[in-house]
């Protein structure tokens, strides 16, 4: 069809408007696919993993050194409603050779929270043998067959590795809550069968029980009361490290995936619907020509809409292949999502409304060229073949003024233009302001993410040495070596307030190692008349200096009235701190769990210390958090700026098209080129500030929003540096100028004799 | 009288694909300062090619375009579009004028690129627009719309007017006082105004009067007698 060789030689003719366009949708739809495949392919890789390794329901834990009994289990199990249920036996162990932290795990039967296994023998507990995660394995090149030692108090567990295997509860593997990020190497974990571990350490003893069941937490609570002795702890999939982290990680990313492409669509859709109405404004003499020759209205239509669907179509395509790859960047084995969860499965999926979403945006610009080409076919085909008549321009307010006399005729004529196309000029003011909310969002939670690191690490911790004490450590021997040190010290209780589990840290801190700040973040001082509560407790339960508070610790039954002394902010568990010497006084003991301090001790020369590790260390693993975080910020910034360059360069050949004759008019009459490009960068310019300016406040909100989003998991606050201001400001300006020069550039090629004659 | 302008075997060559078109061929001629000159011819015989070198727009293949007495065949861009700030004045068919504009804007806008700008408000006054200056172009009628062109090309008080079918969307009366206004300007103000057109009947308010053909000169006459824009018959 002859048609179609119109249709190709249009394409050609508007090739920058229609490439600008296509790259505006895969843009758009790039990071709307990829961002929601991201907590897509998370949450559909990790139920997988879930599943098939029948991962635990709740985690019951003995508050005794007995654990639980044969009976205890049997009485468990018999619980209506609780499907299955097994013993388990958690220590840490030290891997010989390496001195890294092994947690050696026995299970009584084997049901719940199963291994994946990745080689070798699958876990049979008639073997003897040790099963051994495979990243730890490799990060420390031990292989199948090998001999480990794992050295367990004053036992010595020597066996040979039959398999290397992943467990779902070591998804995201930490070994205490000071540790923000999994050291894969550092950390591993192991199974032994229950023989094998009973034939070295002479003793059968589980302190754990996991369960499956499809009851409520506080239902499953009250039934364990009834069949159970003992006083326990339990607690569900959420309050379990691995489960909340990529629990949290999903959520993230539906926060981050409802937000930011909504964004990048809006802008997508919009610029379409604005240069496809002047593209068919322009082609309106075509059109009438078409109809004029004695072409079909419908024919017209469907030949424009195709416009439409085909620029439609392709960036949609582009923008789906573009989204998973951005999805692979992300959720990656090797990569950002690799270096928190060791998962067997890295497939991606996306969601499928996505798609929906996507081929509705396909229709919708589709529809838009229909609309748009029905609009110039109106009437008959003479009224089709005259020229769009310019609208008319108005009488501005500020003409009125004194000062409209002094301004130059540049500066009039861009004025005037600005109002003429307020739709253009909307949506250049709309790319600026999308670009701008991007970057100061992006950068600022860089900002607040160091600042967050700088208050952990300058503010709060002060010591060199963090000494971890070994669980039932000898008391005496512990306060010797917190004397011989000059150390701070902290312990930790889990306790009960309103059902839910919170943490209690009794500090001992008088040597000016670790500190306590408060909600602006400034240290404080710990006194001794009351507790601090930490500012996510303070709002749960609506409490503030002055007030009391009660609450249980696990294993016992005695409920404490404490007195709340101030608000602290606690930059990771939600917890109460409270001083060592107000806890003697309300009668609360407990084991010390840590010790700061500034001199140096072998952990070989302590049996009561498990591990001692560097402020250096712990400030190495929160890096490779920030690291993750960097590329995260490194991809949307550039997306924003991809944006700001298109969406620019788009409107701005369309302006320069649409002014072609003015513009050559300009240069007939002896403007110069420079003189004519100093016009045109102007209205960019103009344009730009108005975007920024607006574009600033509202990217420090959507900041604010997504922090607020992410404070589950973290008590942060936001910060954004004048660095971030000056960088934005000058990255969009960058932009703006860049693409207003590009445009400049071409007034070099005015055919300034073609453009003086009619309009054809 | 002096000579203005002068052509000296200029040739312009237009060349797509494998065709080249002369559309000036070797042509040379002299215009003399405060004359009315009309170049008449066919479409596509070469006349607005020889107005467009004349006034700058491009340059031409051979030759030498000698004007005032200076040669302006080898000037760069920025020469060129000083040549067209300073030197010419253009008034075309379609009036090419800026729509977000008022008249009187128009007209000012060419305070920024010349220094011997006259005042725009007398020259909108001397096209009889005066009353008009705070008008758009869209609402003034087309006879109008060219008057303020010639006014924008007046205020840069240029030596020589250029006309390209100044007439041609106009109809008669209108079109007569457009030209009655530029004769006035040779005949007042010492300007040489060139027309370009096909229209036979303008011939007859000429001094001189160009036949092109071919892109090259079919005859160059100097008329003694000259009819006033308002008696020629259309």
């Amino acid at each position: 069809m002859l048609l179609f060789k119109k249709l190709y030689r249009t394409l050609f003719k508007y090739k920058s408007q229609f490439i600008s366009m296509i790259l505006m949708i895969t843009l758009g739809v790039g990071v709307f696919v990829g961002m929601n495949a991201e907590w897509k392919s998370l949450k559909t890789d990790s139920d997988r993993y879930y599943d098939e390794t029948n991962y635990s329901d709740y985690w019951l834990y003995s508050e005794n050194a007995e654990g639980f009994s044969r009976e205890d289990i049997e009485s468990v199990k018999s619980v209506k409603g609780v499907n299955m249920a097994q013993r388990r036996l958690t220590v840490d162990t030290v891997i010989d050779g390496l001195e890294k932290t092994v947690s050696l795990n026995v299970y009584d039967e084997y049901l719940v929270s199963k291994n994946h296994l990745v080689s070798g023998e699958d876990y049979d507990e008639d073997k003897d043998g040790v099963w051994l995660n495979d990243k730890f394995a490799d990060l420390n090149n031990i292989s199948l067959g090998d001999i480990i030692t794992l050295k367990y108090s004053t036992y010595s567990i020597e066996a040979k590795v039959l398999g290397l295997i992943k467990n779902p509860e070591y998804m995201y593997a930490v070994e205490n809550e000071t540790q923000l990020m999994p050291e894969f190497d550092n950390y591993g974990y192991a199974f032994v069968s229950p023989d094998t571990f009973k034939n070295i350490t002479g003793f059968e003893v589980y302190n754990q029980i996991l369960i499956k069941s499809d009851m409520s937490k506080e239902e499953l609570e009250k039934e364990l009361e009834k069949a159970l002795p003992v006083s326990t702890l339990l607690l569900e999939r959420k309050e379990q490290a691995s489960y909340a982290m990529m629990l949290s990680e999903i959520d993230e990313g539906v926060t981050f995936g409802n937000l930011l492409p909504v964004i990048f669509l809006m802008i997508a859709v919009l610029t379409m619907i604005t240069t496809m109405r002047r593209i068919t404004v322009n082609e309106k003499l075509q059109i009438g020509t078409l109809k004029a020759l004695g072409f079909r209205d419908a024919k017209i239509i469907r030949h424009y809409s195709f416009y439409g669907l085909f620029i439609g179509v392709i960036g949609a395509l582009l923008g789906i292949i573009m989204g998973f790859g951005l999805c692979r960047m992300i959720v990656n084995p090797n990569t950002m999502e690799g270096t928190c969860f060791d998962m067997p499965y890295w497939r991606l999926y996306a969601p499928g409304w996505t798609y929906i979403v996507t081929a509705a945006m396909v229709l919708m610009l589709t529809f838009i060229s229909f609309l748009s080409t029905k609009n110039m076919l109106k009437g008959t085909a003479a009224q089709a073949l005259r020229p769009q008549t310019p609208k008319k321009v108005k009488t501005l307010l500020i003409e009125k003024t004194k000062l409209w006399n002094r301004l130059s005729f540049g500066t009039i004529w861009n004025i005037r233009d600005i109002f003429r196309s307020k739709m253009r000029t909307l949506m250049s003011f709309t790319g600026v302001l999308g670009c701008v909310i991007l970057l100061v969002a992006a950068l600022g939670m860089k900002d607040t993410m160091s600042a967050f690191l700088n208050i952990m690490y300058e503010d709060i911790c002060n010591y060199k040495y963090g000494v971890n004490i070994a669980e039932n450590s000898d008391k005496e021997s512990v306060d010797s070596l917190v004397r011989s040190v000059d150390g701070d010290t902290v312990s930790t209780l889990s306790i009960n307030m309103d059902g839910d589990p919170y943490e209690l840290d009794i500090y001992n801190v008088t040597h000016d190692l670790y500190h306590i700040i408060d909600k602006d973040n400034k240290v404080i001082e710990l006194k001794n008349d009351g507790a601090y509560v930490c500012i996510r407790i303070a709002e749960k339960f609506g409490v503030k200096a002055g007030d009391n508070i009660s609450f249980k610790i696990y294993g016992q039954s005695d409920e404490y009235d404490v007195r709340v002394a101030g608000v602290v902010r606690s930059i990771m568990a939600e917890s109460i701190a409270i001083s060592e010497k107000y806890a003697k006084e309300k009668g609360i003991d407990a084991p010390v769990r840590m010790i700061y301090t500034n001199s140096e001790v072998d952990s070989s020369d302590y049996d009561c210390v498990a591990k001692v590790e560097t402020l250096q260390d712990t400030i190495a693993s929160f890096d490779t958090f920030m690291q993750i975080m960097y590329e995260m910020i490194i991809i949307i910034a550039v997306a924003a700026i991809i944006l700001g360059i298109v969406v620019l360069y788009n409107l701005g050949v369309m302006s320069y098209t649409e002014r072609y004759k003015e513009l050559a008019t300009l240069k007939v009459v002896g403007f110069k080129d420079k003189a004519i490009g100093r016009l045109l960068i102007k209205q960019n310019i103009w344009i730009t500030i108005a975007g920024i300016i607006v574009g600033m406040p509202c990217g420090k909100a959507l900041l604010a929003y997504l922090i607020s989003r992410l404070a589950g998991e973290y008590e942060l606050f936001t910060r954004i540096n004048w660095t971030t201001y000056v960088f934005t400001f000058m990255l969009t300006m960058g932009v703006s100028v860049l693409v207003s020069c590009l445009i400049a550039g071409k007034n070099k090629n005015i055919d300034m004799v073609e453009a003086m004659k009619g309009d054809e | 009288m002096s000579k203005i302008i002068e052509f000296i075997n200029v040739t312009k060559t237009y060349t797509s694909g494998e065709h080249t078109l002369n559309a000036l061929d070797n042509v040379s001629f002299e215009l003399e300062k405060g004359s009315v000159v009309v170049v008449l011819g066919p479409s596509g015989a070469g006349k607005s090619t020889l107005l467009n070198l004349l006034g700058g727009l491009d340059s031409p293949t051979s030759g030498r375009i000698v004007v005032n007495g200076r040669d302006i065949s080898d000037l760069s861009r920025n020469e060129l579009s000083d040549y067209r700030a300073s030197t010419v004045g253009f008034v075309f068919q379609f009036y090419n004028l800026i729509q977000t504009l008022t008249v009187r804007e128009n007209v000012e806008l060419v305070k920024e690129i010349t220094p011997n700008a006259v005042d725009p408000i007398d020259m909108l006054e001397r096209v009889g627009l005066k009353d008009h200056k705070n008008n758009f172009p869209g609402e003034l009628s087309g006879g109008e719309q060219q008057r303020v062109s010639i006014a924008r090309a007046l205020a840069k008080n240029p030596e020589i007017i250029l006309c390209d079918e100044p007439t041609g969307a106009l109809d008669s009366e209108t079109g007569a006082m457009v030209l009655n206004t530029l004769q006035e300007l040779a005949v007042n103000n010492g300007k040489t105004v060139v027309i370009v057109t096909h229209n036979q009947n303008i011939a007859k308010m000429a001094d001189t009067v160009i036949r092109v053909k071919n892109g090259r000169i079919k005859s160059f006459e100097n008329n003694d007698v000259t009819l006033s824009a308002f008696d020629i018959e259309w």
